[in-house]
């Protein structure tokens, strides 16, 4: 390979990049160089078209400085982080999928039989339904009769029924999705508070007859396994620092980890934003400090970001977790006051607060079963048996052989999973907010790429536009780079 | 993977997991047994929450294909998903090669390159992308929605990948019997990359079959408009006939359902192929 | 594998050719219009008629082609398709515009200025509501004719009013009384205990609140927006009372989400015939939804004011794509939706009010076979001609951003994120930083900014003088109204 000479075998990779390169250059290269260079102009719609050719001028980075001063910006690059949040659940959801599939997959494979038995047993309670008119317990019997459908087809098929189930969502991407979920969280007419009516009434009885005992119970129990799981995060980077398994900087991202549940705890308990914020940060300080101040290793040497990877993957899983259980410490109190009157269920779409969970509720759904498991399900079939086998003989636990070898080998596919979700998680939540919310209630929704849609069709404003896009583009890549330091690292052990 | 004799508790275990499989179809099913039986209800009733309709109205499915053409939407979208699929396929593999096998100055750079491209928002091209449609006169045009989809970096990706992961002894045999570049491509790599080119026939078809937007800004002419954008005709200033909706979109479903229970049986026996042979 | 990508490849072939050779015939004998509206039954109907009626009137029949763009309807966006095709010269010959795109597309100058044509082919605006002048004219130049207009009314349930032994709302009504009313409903309606919330109204247009104590988004000459006021304050202050507080009417943002597209209004009309709303806040349209509901009894009142009765007109007008290719026979339609046979199929078909204000006293808009909505049907007509005024606009911001400032306010302020003085005061500033953008950015905007601002001016010592002022200085719709209703006008011609 190494006997060609340097410039042939550049001829030979271009060869092959060729078709590809041609309709790439003049379809995305071309208007990507073109609004690279816009984003410096004033470049207007309104006075730049066919019928109004005003002089385009050169403004410099005044778009820049307009959308950093802009608070609208701010916001919507926090809707979009906060957005992007639910990527870890979305991967982890994906990976179980596969993972069940797996087990399931291969015992029986009677996917012709399945169909007919299901099909018949579907036609037979549908009609019985149709025919019999049955109101609110129809609903039930359909139900009940689906699940009776789907086990059957399942066991005969040996989960290609339950695979296809799971790539369901995917089957009407897109703007039908949003529409169907947007009457599925109706307040008034959808099923989802139809149904959580009902138990909201339970939990309301339950919360009436000892409301003391949920009152404080509640707190309590959220509080206590905050600390248990803030003591566990502690014990464990005290030990990865002797070990030499973490850099100063991942105890810095781990510190953060804990503060930011911190000052969300005593900000909703009311206290003001600098305050909140300044308990937060001396938390974050003693932790830093504490870590520092233990004795260095024997022998062993870390570089400034060792295992910072591992601390921010964990971050995506432990701020969440945290943030909840706040949620629950501060809910406590309130509940039995609440129960007294009725717990509504949350108006979900319509309201500042529950916007944004419904919108990650939706998406969460949409991504189980999505593209990522299709390539967690071919990245798990290609992992050789022999791995197993060999583990099986060392008695190794199936926790040992998630960790060792199943997790180790599926690392490629997820560092591209995880490298296209935050490219489309940063670039999402536009047609959704469009479609949903419009981007509301006050903007908590908006996205930076509805901002960019609002700019570039509502305004017109299309160098503004492209301004805005590049420097979402810089945050991508920023992103990217991360992922590919930190994730590729692991990817190539 | 699963090696034990089957023995009460593993059946008491399986009967558990596929209880727990069921649960999530159903989750996962819900909101299609919803949209079905909306699509039965009649239009007064398409805003009541109750979820079944007080008679089944079989009619709404004819009354889709009175109000639009829904065999030549359906068509229109089939073959230009189609076609960008193919053209996808065959063009990303060819650069996936590049970039996984061959060896050549400044790869890497490109290839970052090409990534980089997709962390652009694509909405702030979606202008010039539409001047150069309208340079090129293919504007209401077919091609006009084939081009700019049929060459992405996101497919070369997603193949690079798939073949790094392919041991090189496999290609390097072959160079050492005398196989050019093209032969190693076409005879080594192709094969074993199946599940690899399957698994992206499936994102991109999926992805250009329901493709809204781009359709929507280029097309005029009402017989060359695909499923997606055909849809629109349900919706009026006077709000949304839901129940036909709902109906046409369950009907635009199956070929997707159909196309899927086939392809991952070609996908799962080539993971398997390519084990044995791996 | 080889196989199957050559079996693709030849299928795909075969099944390109097909498509293609299938192709309906595009070469029509007659020439061909492409109208971008949306693909209902009342279009197409339209579309036949125009052809009738070129025959009728002897001219040689043109074929008009629907091309389907809007999936939104209220038009709080630009919708990119018009947007795009339209600035690329390849827009439609005919352009439907709704609520908040005028400004849009006239700026980027895409829309034919029919001002001399329109008015020797009488589709000027003196054949029309006098109130909806603002939507189709715009600086003194016509840009389009409408074809329907509608007013923005309280739909009310009769029924729903009976079951709760409550007395139906007078015919005109202030804010005070709505209150009074609202609550006493809403407790008759929601014993203790009840899950389902019953709502007196589904929701309030704020515009409509300030116009009755006086107050419009703009000042005279449009060239600031004037919503930090008391007077918004005081509306900002009832609306959170009216949400939050007595739950007469669900959350604004529950509202907004809900119509934030087509499908949301389906849940509307349900909870309004089946009495979880008790009025319904909607144009004259409404009964195309509203029929198939059932039987219940229906009537229709104004808006309640804060003093000054006002209901909002608007219309849907269609315009001319400046880069049509036989704008001669795109401007025979315009002619056309000015005819006696369009406005009667308006009539008739009950979308919105016929722009012809005499084809609502036909007896096509009394139609036979629902003579239950006869009445209310009769007061939006009324309304259109009394109290009807059109939504106020700048020609130095563009509505959509105004329309999303003001959301965003009184959203936060619902979510309590906002005192009602900060809301009031974020709009205001919002829009007026904006407006001051457009005119820096814009030499053309800058001059005729700089002309109004000194006109303003001049209102203001004239206001401050008690004297007299001229009616040409004033754009606003609403002011023009509000003054002659005062009698602070110079004494105008008779037209």
């Amino acid at each position: 390979m190494s006997t060609e000479s340097s410039r042939r075998r550049w001829l030979t990779g271009m060869a092959f990049l060729l078709p590809n390169i041609a309709g790439f250059l003049a379809f995305t290269l071309v208007p990507l160089v073109l609004s690279f260079g816009m984003a410096f102009t004033d470049w207007d719609m309104l006075r730049h078209n066919m019928f109004r050719h005003e002089p385009l001028s050169f403004t410099g980075l005044e778009n820049f400085v307009r959308l950093f001063r802009d608070p609208q910006f701010w916001r919507d690059l926090g809707n979009t982080m906060f957005l992007l949040l639910g990527l870890p659940f979305a991967i982890a959801g994906s990976l179980g999928a596969a993972l069940l599939l797996t087990k399931i997959n291969g015992r029986r494979q009677a996917v012709g039989p399945a169909l007919v038995v299901a099909t018949l047993m579907l036609v037979a309670s549908g009609l019985v339904l149709l025919r019999g008119g049955m109101a609110e317990q129809g609903v039930w019997c359909l139900f009940g009769t689906l699940a009776a459908s789907v086990l059957v087809a399942g066991v005969l098929s040996g989960g290609t029924v339950y695979r296809t189930l799971f790539y369901l969502p995917n089957f009407t991407a897109g703007v039908a999705t949003y529409v169907l979920w947007k009457k599925l969280y109706n307040p008034h007419t959808g099923p989802i508070n139809f149904g959580l009516a009902s138990l909201l009434d339970g939990v309301s009885s339950v919360v009436r007859t000892d409301p003391r005992v949920v009152g404080y119970g509640l707190p309590v129990l959220c509080g206590a396994v905050a600390v248990l799981l803030v003591l566990w995060q502690l014990r464990r980077l005290w030990r990865r620092w002797d070990d030499a398994d973490t850099g100063t900087a991942a105890i810095v991202a781990a510190a953060l980890t804990l503060a930011i549940p911190l000052a969300l705890l005593t900000s909703w308990q009311g206290w003001s934003l600098p305050v909140a914020v300044g308990v937060a940060a001396l938390g974050a300080a003693t932790i830093i400090v504490s870590t520092l101040r233990r004795p260095r290793p024997w022998g062993k040497t870390r570089t400034l970001d060792t295992g910072l990877g591992t601390e921010l993957g964990l971050a995506l899983v432990l701020i969440p977790v945290l943030t909840l259980l706040v949620g629950g410490i501060i809910l406590g109190p309130i509940l039995p006051a609440q129960a007294a009157v009725g717990i509504d269920p949350p108006n979900w779409l319509g309201d500042y607060g529950w916007a944004k969970p419904a919108l990650m509720i939706m998406a969460l759904w949409a991504a189980i079963g999505s593209n990522n498991m299709i390539l967690y399900l071919a990245g798990l079939s290609n992992i050789p048996p022999e791995l197993y086998e060999a583990a099986d003989m060392d008695g190794a636990s199936p926790g040992q052989r998630f960790w060792h070898i199943t997790w180790p080998q599926l690392a490629p596919v997820t560092f591209f999973i995880a490298v296209m979700g935050v490219i489309n998680g940063m670039q999402g939540g536009f047609d959704m907010a469009r479609t949903m919310t419009a981007g509301g209630p006050a903007g908590a929704t908006t996205t930076l790429s509805y901002l960019i849609f609002i700019e570039g069709f509502e305004t017109g404003r299309l160098g503004y536009a492209s301004a805005a896009a590049w420097v979402l583009f810089v945050l991508v890549f920023v992103f990217s780079l991360l992922n590919f330091r930190f994730g590729n690292r692991d990817a190539n052990d | 993977m699963n090696a034990t004799p089957p023995s009460p508790p593993a059946a008491a275990r399986s009967l558990g997991l596929h209880g727990l499989m069921t649960v999530l179809s159903l989750a996962m099913l819900a909101p299609f047994a919803w949209m079905i039986l909306a699509s039965l209800k009649t239009l007064a009733e398409a805003g009541d929450p109750a979820w079944l309709p007080r008679s089944a109205q079989w009619d709404n499915y004819l009354e889709v294909f009175r109000v639009i053409p829904f065999l030549r939407f359906m068509a229109n979208s089939l073959v230009i998903a189609g076609w960008v699929t193919l053209l996808q396929v065959f063009t990303s593999s060819l650069a996936a090669f590049s970039f996984a096998r061959l060896d050549w100055p400044g790869r890497d750079r490109v290839f970052f390159l090409y990534l980089g491209t997709m962390m652009l928002p694509g909405l702030v091209m979606v202008i010039p992308n539409y001047q150069i449609m309208v340079r090129f006169g293919l504007v209401d045009s077919y091609l006009g929605l084939v081009l700019p989809s049929a060459f992405t970096a996101f497919g070369t990706f997603l193949l690079r990948q798939f073949m790094l992961g392919i041991p090189r002894a496999l290609d390097e045999a072959a160079e050492i019997d005398g196989a050019s570049k093209w032969r190693v491509y076409w005879d080594v790599i192709l094969p074993l990359s199946r599940p690899g080119l399957v698994t992206l026939a499936i994102f991109t078809f999926m992805g250009n079959y329901q493709s809204f937007f781009w359709p929507l800004v280029m097309m005029k002419n009402v017989d060359k408009y695909t499923l997606p954008v055909g849809l629109l005709f349900f919706d009026s200033e006077h709000g949304q006939a839901t129940h036909l909706l709902m109906a046409a979109v369950t009907m635009s479903v199956v070929p997707l359902i159909v196309l899927f229970v086939f392809l991952q049986r070609q996908f799962i026996r080539g993971i398997q192929l390519g084990a044995v042979k791996g | 594998m080889k196989r199957t990508f050559l079996v693709c490849l030849l299928a795909l072939t075969v099944a390109s050719t097909l498509l293609h050779w299938s192709l309906p015939e595009q070469q029509s004998a007659a020439p061909v219009l492409y109208w971008v509206t949306q693909n209902d039954p009342v279009k197409r109907e339209t579309t036949a008629l125009f052809r009738d009626w070129l025959v009728a009137q002897g001219l040689p029949p043109v074929e008009v082609r629907i091309d389907n763009a809007s999936q939104q309807r209220t038009g709080t966006t630009g919708e990119p398709k018009e947007l795009i095709q339209g600035v690329s010269g390849m827009g439609g010959d005919l352009i439907d515009i709704y609520l908040y795109q005028m400004e849009l597309f006239q700026a980027t100058g895409m829309l034919m200025d029919v001002t001399e044509i329109a008015r020797r082919e009488s589709f000027d605006p003196s054949v029309t509501y006098q109130a909806i002048n603002t939507d189709i004219v715009l600086d003194g130049r016509q840009y389009g004719f409408p074809r329907n207009a509608d007013v923005v009314m309280c739909w009310v349930n009769r029924d729903t009013f009976a079951r709760y032994g409550q007395p139906e709302p007078p015919a005109r009504w202030t804010m005070d009384e709505f209150e009074e009313r609202g609550r006493r409903f809403v407790a008759a309606a929601n014993p203790p205990g009840s899950r389902k919330r019953i709502f007196f109204l589904n929701r309030v247009w704020p515009s409509t609140l300030r116009r009755g104590l006086g107050l419009s988004t703009y000042n005279e000459t449009a060239t600031r927006c004037t919503l930090d006021d008391p007077r918004n304050v005081e509306v900002m202050k009832r609306i959170y009372r009216w949400t939050v507080e007595e739950k007469l009417i669900p959350t604004i943002q529950e509202q907004e989400a809900l119509a934030a597209d087509a499908s949301g209004w389906d849940s509307s009309f349900s909870l309004f015939a089946t009495g979880r709303f008790a009025m319904l806040y909607e144009g004259l349209w409404a009964i195309i939804r509203l029929r198939p509901k059932g039987d219940f009894r229906l009537s229709a009142v104004e808006p309640f004011n804060g003093g000054f009765p006002n209901a909002e007109i608007g219309c849907g007008v269609v315009s001319v794509y400046a880069g049509s290719k036989h704008p001669e026979l795109a401007l025979q339609f315009l002619r056309f939706l000015a005819s006696k046979p369009f406005n009667r199929l308006v009539a008739r078909s009950g979308d919105s009010l016929p722009v012809l204000p005499s084809a609502a006293k036909s007896d096509d808009f009394h139609p036979r076979d629902h003579p239950g909505e006869w009445a209310a049907k009769d007061v939006f007509a009324k309304a259109g001609r009394e109290i009807g005024i059109a939504a106020s606009k700048s020609a130095f911001v563009l509505p959509s951003i105004v329309f999303r400032a003001d959301t965003e306010a009184i959203e936060s302020m619902l979510a309590g994120r906002m005192t009602p003085e900060e809301a009031a005061r974020t709009t205001a500033n919002r829009v007026n930083s904006e407006i001051a953008l457009r005119v820096r950015q814009d030499p053309t905007l800058r001059r005729s900014y700089e002309e109004r601002v000194k006109i303003q001016q001049q209102i203001e010592a004239r206001r401050a003088a008690r004297l007299p002022v001229p009616a040409s200085w004033i754009s606003d719709p609403f002011h023009l109204t509000y003054y002659r209703a005062h009698g602070w006008l110079e004494k105008e011609a008779a037209p």
